[in-house]
């Protein structure tokens, strides 16, 4: 890892994909791999507590990364943001500065509103793991997807070869910002596909290219990454209906069958099963949603080694 | 023989509504009774007990400001009264024009007379506008002609823009009929949407929920078109984008009698700002792009605007230290709203951009400066945002005991001495606000307000206010 973006990671902990380069996505993706294949340090993290602050509710960001913390044999305390004080009415920087108090090693935060996690470390001057804020950034996420194309692919250097569609509602996805900035670091070509209100106006245009048709540009994918549509896109007037959605955006088992032999599709979960893939082809061999999940407990694990250990590596 | 005390204020170069002139003058009371050179003063008039060096420096009117939150009443945790005017005089402000977004809002005549009682022993004016609809609720107009009577020349719900355009129209044409100014805040709300940021690059890239320059654009569009239906003016408030610009641009050509004020902030700062997710940096409307802010300084070269107007908004720090959803709209301006905008001025020179519309006549050749050609841009500059800041909108929020512009025996001794060599440091420290919601802190800007006049009264001294006597 370059040394910079290790002493920054350190002390600001994992706050956006964009503080990561391509040296440092290649060293931690092999050392969750390494992990994985070989087992990880026991107790590497012994001695380390952390608070998880989730804001905005989670299941498998939550759950993942408990689940790395109990490998790597660190403790964490939930904060729980239904029963807190701020129903009381205390603003967010009071209840972060009591948080702050309690002598956390550092923090792990989701939360809806955009830059909280950044805040939350100016504020305490704690490592933070961003968990997801708002539309802006999943890093970890970001992270898993990366180790498990290059498992699939077989080395990251693979990865520059491959035209990878995100397909949907990029415009509100942390996930999407996220993963198109880890993907063109790799050198992959990225294709947003979707209709012109999911898609963003501006930005990327110059590196991204986009598509509103998804059956012109399906059969040149390598990787269909299906990214999750929330119901209120259409009161908000960005689709008309579901069964259009369907119609133009969905992997449905027809348009499956025409990806290459090659190819493999992808989604952060949880899948809206009928929506963005179709129910029955998540359980395919061209679908990598299963991998995706048991990574994300080792690309977590590698994280948190990197920010919390005190002396020994997570892998030997 | 006289033996009140009187001022001599000497070796500045006199910015007016003239131009620049090399001339001494003499206060006394609340007037200037003596200007030219200072070794031709009729000694035996005036007996000047303090004399003044103001050597390289400028000498202009006092500032109005048409746009100042001042949250009395309703939101004295912010601001009051005391450390609103404060902020005002140490930017050179000798009146606010005080906005009725208060609670509750100033919309009977009953709370322009309360507001006008508690603050007249202040040392600067504060004037009142009033709301166009009841409550600001854009349901029912208020009473024009009652509020006429109480002085009230300026209109608008400001916070919002009245969005019915029906309401609008009939807004338009009664007080157009009692010769009424309204004053548009600019925003669809269903554009705006819940925005935080101006929708472009910078908002796609972090992911925060946008507001379009359409929300804005629509509906200036929208309102030319009813002021030109009625004949009546109309008046645009802190105008951000490229495009509202040049709709008021056309719709001058055109002949209507539009005036558009923009703020200091949509002059200086860009939405690359919000990167780091400070909310100070959110306001309404919100900071647009580079582009937007190097087209607004040519619309002021071209003479689009009329005023330039602080939009002045304290905020208490709970709600402006928290997220960027959570956090109000609104940023300080009145303290360092006329050197954020000579530093923005140099800028825009350094971009061969120069004031194109000034009036014939206006000499800024001023020989003692000795200076090359760019400080003389620099200095056209100064007269139009100084021009744009004092005479313009006192005349056209009809202040009454306003500056004509002109600094001359006779005239108010209400003016300001700016030193365009020295340096003015943004801190914390150094705010009169009792907000603290600054978007300068840690800036410097060049220039400094180091004293101000108003009517005789010595209120700013080396860039800091003399509250003795004068807020006590």
């Amino acid at each position: 890892m370059n040394p910079d973006s290790r002493s920054y990671l350190r002390a600001s902990g994992l706050l956006t994909t964009a503080q990561l380069d391509y040296e440092d996505l290649n060293d931690l993706i092999s050392k969750a791999i390494h992990a994985k294949e070989f087992g990880a340090t026991e107790n590497l993290l012994a001695g380390t507590e952390l608070a998880m602050m989730f804001l905005e509710s989670s299941t498998r960001t939550k759950v993942s990364f408990e689940v790395a913390l109990s490998r790597l044999g660190a403790k964490s305390v939930n904060f729980d943001a239904q029963s807190s004080s701020f129903s009381k009415g205390e603003t967010l920087k009071d209840t972060v500065a009591t948080i702050g108090s309690y002598g956390f090693d550092g923090l792990i935060v989701r939360s809806a509103a955009v830059g909280a996690p950044d805040l939350i470390h100016n504020w305490t001057g704690l490592p933070v793991i961003n968990a997801g804020d708002g539309a802006h950034q999943h890093p970890t996420q970001a992270l898993l997807d990366l180790m498990t194309l290059v498992e699939y692919f077989g080395s990251i250097e693979n990865l520059a070869s491959l035209r990878v569609g995100l397909v949907g509602d990029v415009v509100h996805s942390r996930v999407a910002r996220s993963l198109i900035d880890v993907l063109l670091k790799v050198g992959a070509t990225v294709v947003l596909i979707g209709p012109a209100t999911l898609l963003p106006m501006v930005s990327w245009e110059e590196k991204v290219e986009r598509s509103n048709d998804f059956d012109k540009v399906l059969s040149n994918l390598d990787v269909a990454y299906m990214l999750r549509l929330q119901q209120e896109r259409i009161s908000e007037g960005l689709l008309p209906s579901n069964s259009e959605y369907v119609l133009r955006y969905s992997m449905t088992k027809e348009r499956f069958a025409r990806l290459k032999d090659s190819a493999v599709m992808m989604h952060p979960g949880p899948v809206h099963p009928g929506m963005e893939i179709a129910s029955h082809i998540t359980e395919s061999t061209q679908s990598l949603i299963r991998t995706q999940t048991t990574n994300s407990v080792f690309v977590r694990m590698a994280v948190l080694a990197e920010i919390f250990r005190k002396g020994e590596s997570l892998v030997a | 023989m006289s033996h009140k005390p009187s001022w001599l204020i000497f070796g500045a170069n006199v910015l007016d509504i003239d131009g620049f002139k090399e001339v001494d003058f003499i206060v006394q009371d609340d007037q200037i009774v003596q200007v030219g050179k200072m070794s031709l003063f009729n000694q035996t008039l005036v007996e000047v007990s303090t004399k003044i060096d103001a050597t390289g420096c400028i000498v202009f009117p006092g500032l109005v400001d048409p746009h100042t939150h001042l949250r009395v009443p309703g939101g004295e945790e912010a601001e009051t009264f005391i450390s609103g005017t404060k902020a005002g005089a140490a930017g050179g402000y000798c009146a606010l024009l005080a906005m009725p977004n208060t609670e509750p809002a100033v919309d009977l005549p009953a709370r322009v007379l309360w507001l006008k009682q508690m603050t007249q022993e202040l040392p600067i004016d504060v004037l009142s506008s009033a709301a166009i609809t009841k409550n600001r609720a854009g349901e029912e107009l208020v009473p024009f002609a009652s509020l006429k009577d109480v002085g009230v020349k300026v209109f608008t719900d400001d916070g919002q823009g009245v969005q019915n355009p029906r309401l609008m129209l009939r807004a338009l044409q009664y007080s157009n009929e009692l010769n009424l100014l309204l004053a548009q805040h600019c925003e669809t709300e269903e554009l705006f949407n819940g925005g935080i940021m101006n929708e472009g690059s910078v908002s796609e890239r972090l992911g925060i929920s946008s507001i379009p320059a359409a929300a804005e654009e629509t509906m200036v569009a929208r309102d030319i078109e009813l002021a030109r239906s009625v004949g009546a003016p109309i008046h645009f408030l802190h105008l951000s984008t490229t495009r509202s610009a040049d709709l008021v641009a056309r719709a001058k050509r055109d002949g209507l009698k539009v005036t558009a004020e923009v703020t200091p902030h949509h002059l200086y700062l860009d939405d690359s700002r919000l990167e780091g997710f400070d909310a100070r940096y959110k306001v309404n409307p919100p900071l647009r792009t580079k582009q937007d802010v190097a087209w607004l300084w040519e619309h002021l070269s071209d003479g689009t605007f009329d005023v330039i107007g602080t939009d002045h908004a304290p905020h208490p720090s709970w709600k402006k230290d928290t997220t960027l959803d959570q956090a109000a709209f609104g940023m300080l301006g009145l303290q360092h709203a006329l050197v954020v905008l000579f530093t923005g001025a140099k800028i825009a020179q350094s971009y061969g951009i120069a004031p194109n519309c000034l009036p014939p006549g206006i000499d800024v050749t001023i020989d003692n400066l000795n200076s090359p050609a760019e400080e003389k841009g620099l200095l056209r500059w100064l007269w139009l945002i100084v021009s744009m800041m004092s005479w313009k909108p006192s005349r056209l929020i009809g202040y009454p005991t306003g500056s004509s512009g002109s600094l001359q025996t006779g005239s108010f001794a209400t003016f300001v001495i700016f030193d365009p060599k020295a340096f003015t440091q943004a801190t914390y420290a150094k705010l009169y606000s009792k907000a603290t919601n600054s978007p300068y802190i840690g800036e410097t800007f060049n220039g400094e307000v180091r004293d101000l006049f108003v009517k005789g009264r010595h209120l700013v001294k080396n860039g800091r206010v003399i509250e003795e006597k004068n807020w006590c």
